[in-house]
């Protein structure tokens, strides 16, 4: 009796401190704060997470599995052939080098390659569209990678070597990867270079120099922002049919050159926002000295805006590799990216699936072939967030793009 | 010139040469510009490709829809034959077919349904992760992860095999459902693959609030701490102000995200009903612009909602 009353009195004596430890005072949060603060953030990080840890335990089902009602997330055995299927259905499970030798090995059977020339191809109404030659763009593109990494390193080092290697190294890659990811790569990197460049350029334009119609530019950029992507995409693919390029790399590279790609006005923003910010003197200095304003801003600007640079081109690549709608309508569907395979995944489950496997009642499409295949289709992209991200998130502390 | 070039014998070369000299020096001599007009020049010649875009791309193309709006289209022998049917297509698509409109009304009750709780969601995130926690790192991955990786076909499969739903087993129902009423119970499963929607919408909000409560100067707080503040004023009266210039600037993202989905249905629509044989360019044409003027309306509206409190605040 007596102990049990020098406890409660005890505890009557220290009860402010632990007061002090559960609820905190005005400089400094208590335990249940934070514990509210971690149950919170897990929590939300739980309801993110939720769909793709979901999809990865149905995608190991087989379909007995899936039809079973007392299975919900521990699959009865792992089945890995839905990821086989899923992989030669995203065609990822074929390097592009050997895809390029059975593409032209094809055309050779059919004589289209060999009988008929490029002069003829020419000739064609739409030239640019025949796929081999999408092809053989496809190809000059990734080898043209070298000059340009030589090129665009000029600015930050002069150590000639090793850009040659490293460009080298990512043309030998290149061809060494699976032939869905090089189509995803091919159409949303030279789209986001080709945008990204004339954002800046533009951008630049806009931040540093005062001309007449400055304003009225600035309000267009916003009201271009505003508009649908499908209000001009009919006239627009008209136009591009006129010019024949409608089908091919050209339908997405001309605009987006021109500041008119898709969500291009989100990173002239961007740009715009950043050369804003840094300071106009060590510019005006170089102007003295009596430096071109290209000059100042391919020298000077370009290396200052690395923070713009990252931003917009993991935003712009996510955009890009993402957007289906417009590229499969320009493309007509010559090039084939990861996410409008997965489109045509349950469509064209036939070509894909095995049928001389044993376990015939795992061939036909379900849901756990599809998530397998859409948890294929975004892993290149989280490999690619999760080298970038710190870089990424550090951009987006150090620049101010979140003004007006 | 062309007796003189013969009698001298001054190779195309040297003419060439000699033309670019004088063009040179016309230059300079006509060269009195000021600073500012050099300046506006460099301008104009970095916005360049800009302009070529906004006449050949933008103003150009917007004056041909307008033009096939108002007319039938159709392709023969791959070129396309105009008649002109005046306003007949945007009385067909308001009030004879049904498809269109419908789809509108959704898009435009999901829009104002839910932009505020991705608002909502985005801020309280956004000040979750501005807090001194462990795993900051990680959880930051985690919320910035759908602005990576979100499309529409990821999104469609996902909600069409049930990647979304809560998958409870019929024993954990049942126990539940003498407690919840099934109702209940089915409005929260409902919900919640709503909520996980709007969730992974809200990846770029959140970004931008962030970059906002970071910009919030600490010794503000200290300052209302000292005066004795409690957390609830300290937020309407620090942490909102400075998120408020955020918040229209993230619906009229918001709005221009859902509409270029690729899961918004209108797209396909349009699409479609351009390779559809009784409606063609002229109708999908009229249908665009029909769109965008409803999306306008819809961002111009949510846009001065949130700003007019601004300044009735000031």
């Amino acid at each position: 009796m007596k102990k049990i009353r020098e406890m409660i009195k005890s505890f009557k004596l220290k009860w402010p401190t632990y007061k002090k430890i559960l609820i905190g005072n005005s400089n400094h949060h208590g335990l249940l704060y934070k514990i509210a603060i971690y149950f919170l953030s897990i929590t939300f990080a739980f309801v993110f997470l939720y769909p793709i840890f979901y999809m990865f335990m149905i995608s190991l089902m087989s379909n007995t599995d899936l039809v079973d009602s007392t299975i919900l997330w521990i699959p009865s055995s792992i089945h890995w052939e839905n990821y086989q299927f899923g992989l030669r259905g995203l065609f990822m499970d074929q390097t592009y080098i050997k895809y390029l030798s059975e593409f032209f090995t094809v055309l050779d059977v059919n004589g289209e390659l060999l009988n008929g020339t490029f002069a003829d191809a020419l000739n064609d109404p739409e030239p640019l569209s025949t796929p081999y030659l999408t092809e053989v763009l496809k190809i000059i593109v990734i080898i043209g990678i070298i000059p340009l990494t030589l090129f665009i390193g000029r600015i930050f080092t002069n150590n000639w070597k090793k850009l040659l290697i490293i460009s080298l190294a990512i043309v030998v890659v290149a061809f060494i990867l699976p032939v869905g990811y090089v189509n995803g790569f091919y159409i949303a990197g030279t789209t986001t270079f080709t945008t990204i460049l004339s954002s800046a350029l533009i951008g630049y334009g806009l931040a540093r120099f005062k001309f007449k119609g400055k304003n009225f530019v600035i309000v267009m950029l916003l009201v271009i922002y505003i508009l649908p992507n499908t209000l001009l995409f009919i006239p627009r693919a008209q136009i591009y049919n006129e010019l024949g390029i409608k089908g091919s790399m050209f339908a997405l590279w001309i605009p987006s050159l021109l500041g008119q790609g898709v969500q291009a006005t989100f990173f002239i923003l961007i740009f715009f926002q950043f050369f804003r910010l840094i300071p106009k003197q060590i510019e005006e200095s170089a102007y003295l000295d009596g430096a071109s304003s290209l000059d100042i801003f391919i020298r000077i600007a370009l290396p200052m805006a690395v923070p713009a640079f990252i931003i917009s081109i993991t935003y712009g690549f996510a955009v890009t590799w993402n957007e289906i709608f417009l590229t499969n309508f320009y493309l007509e569907g010559n090039v084939d990216t990861i996410p409008m395979l997965l489109q045509a995944l349950s469509d064209e489950w036939g070509r894909f699936a095995d049928f001389s496997s044993p376990d015939t009642a795992n061939i036909d499409f379900s849901e756990a072939k599809a998530f397998a295949g859409t948890l294929l289709s975004i892993i290149p992209l989280v490999i690619m967030y999760g080298i970038i991200q710190r870089y990424f998130i550090e951009s987006i502390d150090k620049s101010g793009i979140t003004g007006e | 010139m062309m007796k003189e070039g013969n009698l001298e014998k001054v190779t195309f070369k040297e003419k060439v040469s000699n033309l670019f000299k004088r063009f040179k020096e016309f230059r300079r001599r006509n060269d009195n510009s000021t600073l500012a007009q050099k300046s506006a020049k460099n301008g104009y010649l970095f916005i360049l490709p800009w302009i070529f875009g906004f006449f050949g791309l933008v103003l150009y193309p917007f004056i041909r829809i307008i033009y096939m709006s108002l007319n039938n289209v159709t392709i023969v022998e791959q070129s396309y034959n105009y008649e002109w049917v005046g306003f007949d297509n945007f009385r067909r698509i308001l009030f004879e077919d049904i498809d269109f409109v419908l789809e509108v009304q959704n898009f435009v009750v999901r829009v104002f349904l839910y932009t505020p709780v991705i608002i909502a969601l985005a801020v309280i995130i956004a000040m979750l992760l501005n807090q001194q926690i462990k795993g900051k790192a990680i959880f930051r991955m985690i919320f910035f992860l759908p602005i990576i990786i979100l499309n529409g076909e990821l999104l469609e499969n996902m909600a069409q095999y049930g990647g979304m739903d809560i998958n409870l087993s019929p024993f954990v129902l049942d126990i539940i459902t003498t407690i919840v009423p099934f109702r209940v119970l089915g409005l929260f499963i409902e919900l919640f693959s709503i909520i996980i929607e709007i969730l992974w919408y809200s990846g770029v909000p959140i970004l931008i609030f962030l970059a906002m409560l970071q910009k919030v100067d600490r010794s503000l707080y200290e300052a209302a701490a000292i005066d004795g503040a409690n957390s609830w004023s300290t937020f309407w009266k620090i942490t909102f102000p400075a998120l408020r210039p955020a918040i229209s600037v993230s619906i009229i993202f918001i709005v221009v995200f859902l509409a270029n989905f690729d899961g918004n249905p209108i797209n396909a629509i349009i699409l479609s009903s351009k390779q559809d044989g009784s409606r063609r360019d002229g109708y999908a044409s009229a249908m665009a612009l029909i769109y965008s003027v409803i999306q306008i309306a819809v961002i111009s509206l949510l846009f001065f909602i949130t700003r007019e409190r601004e300044k009735v605040r000031r």
